[in-house]
């Protein structure tokens, strides 16, 4: 109970060292509420938004093209990062190409799909997968590749065929690097939808509703899409943690049992 | 019985039947490799032999190029057995994934063996290891660095291998497991007629596991000798001399 309450005070300590900073600067009047709004008023605007359907279908759509933008994107980096991590003279051959594409800024792109795919959220997908399948890849090739090679040699001498080398060796040597893929590439992924909702071409979703909050100047209504913003993206990156967790228990601390066969 | 045979040439690894040939099961006529100086040895069935020398004179290599994990750079190589290798890096080996039990019973896989089968060479592999059957459910991770070489060796006796290399693998066991390897394996590979090459540095592991030893030498010295009656006081005066010049 004791432990509990320790874990509680340690995860709202720096939210409440943050909020503190806030009413400080609130009530000091700098730099100035157009920065910095009251926290009372962004409050009362959170109240009155998270009741209305309006805030949540702005919120579903930003999540609906995360969660598509980075499944599709985590598709072709496993399968690629697979591939090049099983192979020393792929991944030499495509290192100076993978390092080439992932220096471009993604957001680069956007145009260019705009121009190629319409005006609509066709571009917004294939600029998040640009963006979000070459983090997948290195993560899965690079877990493969740094795995020691006594296990693939004792894998090798018990004699398994290629499938049961891939069941029984490759999948879990690329599983911890997938996850951890998958969990950078939704912070990234979070970041292009919103920039892309920003500037043109969405309907819906917390990047428009931060560019329209900004063309009628109001500062809380930009607060509260920053805080749900951070929210959707460490709800992500926590249920992913979570599935982590689950499907690679032998990650965990040692001293935890393995499942029972 | 399987034949794979290496050669310098690269040629590569070859398969078939051999039932009229000679009972060696393994053939090294003038192999060398990086870090191997040539060589040339044979084993019969059943055989059990000690490689010993100082670091550096290509005994691992010498395990690689048995399991077929290396290539000799020149010479011919004949191995007519399927290899099991216990590593030095013995942690790594093992899959982090699996509990104890199920990487013991991975080499198994493809066998389809019976339960009652399986169990009874877990049984005998455990035994032969030293290895507590309560450790069985644990994570490999979670084990201690002997409990995890007991696991490795352990899991090279699951098949059985006709050709059982190991390189030092008693090197990070207690002296009560240690004492209970060594007598549990030599009746073990007798059982089951398992050639065994063993290197160690250690003296005893070699008289107790081996009926003779091959001593490699830093500029290309070899040394045979028979363990036995005698053999330690023997093996210590080579060994030492071996390693003065």
């Amino acid at each position: 109970m004791r432990g509990l309450a320790r874990r509680l005070a340690l995860a709202l300590a720096a939210p409440l060292v943050l909020l503190g900073l806030w009413l400080a600067l609130a009530l000091l009047g700098w730099p100035g509420p157009r920065l910095v709004p009251a926290p009372a008023l962004v409050a009362s605007l959170a109240a009155h938004e998270l009741t209305h359907a309006a805030l949540w279908r702005d919120v579903g759509a930003t999540l609906a093209r995360v969660v598509i933008g980075v499944g599709v994107a985590s598709a072709l980096g496993a399968g690629l990062g697979f591939a090049l991590g099983r192979s020393r003279r792929w991944r030499a051959a495509s290192e100076p190409s993978i390092d080439f594409l992932r220096s471009i800024p993604p957001i680069l792109t956007f145009p260019l799909f705009l121009l190629g795919l319409g005006y609509g959220e066709r571009a917004r997908l294939a600029t998040v997968v640009f963006g979000c399948a070459g983090i997948v890849l290195l993560h899965v090739a690079a877990g493969l590749a740094a795995a020691p090679r006594e296990r693939a040699e004792a894998v090798r001498l018990m004699g398994l065929g290629r499938l049961a080398t891939a069941r029984h060796l490759e999948l879990p040597e690329a599983l911890p690097g997938l996850i951890l893929g998958v969990r950078v590439a939704l912070a990234t992924g979070l970041v292009i939808v919103i920039v892309t909702e920003l500037l043109i071409g969405a309907p819906h979703g917390l990047g428009v509703r931060a560019r329209e909050a900004q063309i009628a100047y109001q500062p809380a209504q930009l607060w509260l899409v920053i805080a749900l913003s951070g929210a959707l993206g460490a709800l992500l990156s926590g249920l992913l943690a979570r599935l982590g967790r689950r499907l690679t228990p032998w990650c965990a601390a040692p001293s935890s049992a393995p499942p029972s066969t | 019985m399987a034949v794979a045979a290496l050669t310098a040439s690269g040629a590569g690894l070859t398969a078939g039947a051999a039932s009229s040939l000679p009972a060696a099961v393994v053939t090294l006529d003038g192999v060398a490799a990086p870090g191997l100086a040539p060589l040339s040895l044979r084993l019969t069935g059943g055989e059990r032999v000690a490689i010993l020398g100082p670091n550096g004179t290509g005994k691992t290599t010498l395990l690689r190029l048995l399991a077929g994990l290396a290539r000799p750079s020149q010479g011919r190589l004949e191995v007519r057995a399927p290899p099991a290798l216990v590593p030095q890096a013995f942690a790594a080996s093992l899959l982090p994934w699996r509990s104890v039990r199920d990487n013991l019973l991975l080499p198994l896989q493809r066998a389809r063996l019976p339960a009652a089968e399986l169990e009874q060479r877990l049984g005998r592999a455990l035994d032969a290891a030293a290895l507590p059957s309560a450790l069985l459910s644990r994570w490999p991770q979670a084990l201690s660095g002997g409990e995890q070489q007991r696991v490795a060796l352990a899991r090279a006796l699951m098949q059985p291998p006709g050709l059982l290399l190991l390189d030092e693998p008693m090197s990070a066991l207690d002296i009560a497991a240690r004492l209970a390897v060594r007598r549990a394996l030599p009746a073990l590979a007798d059982q089951l007629g398992l050639t065994l090459v063993l290197v160690s540095h250690d003296v005893d592991d070699a008289c107790a596991l081996a009926s003779r030893a091959l001593l490699l030498g830093r500029v290309g010295q070899r040394l045979e000798l028979a363990l036995g009656d005698g053999g330690r006081p023997r093996l210590l005066r080579a060994l030492g001399e071996l390693c003065a010049g």
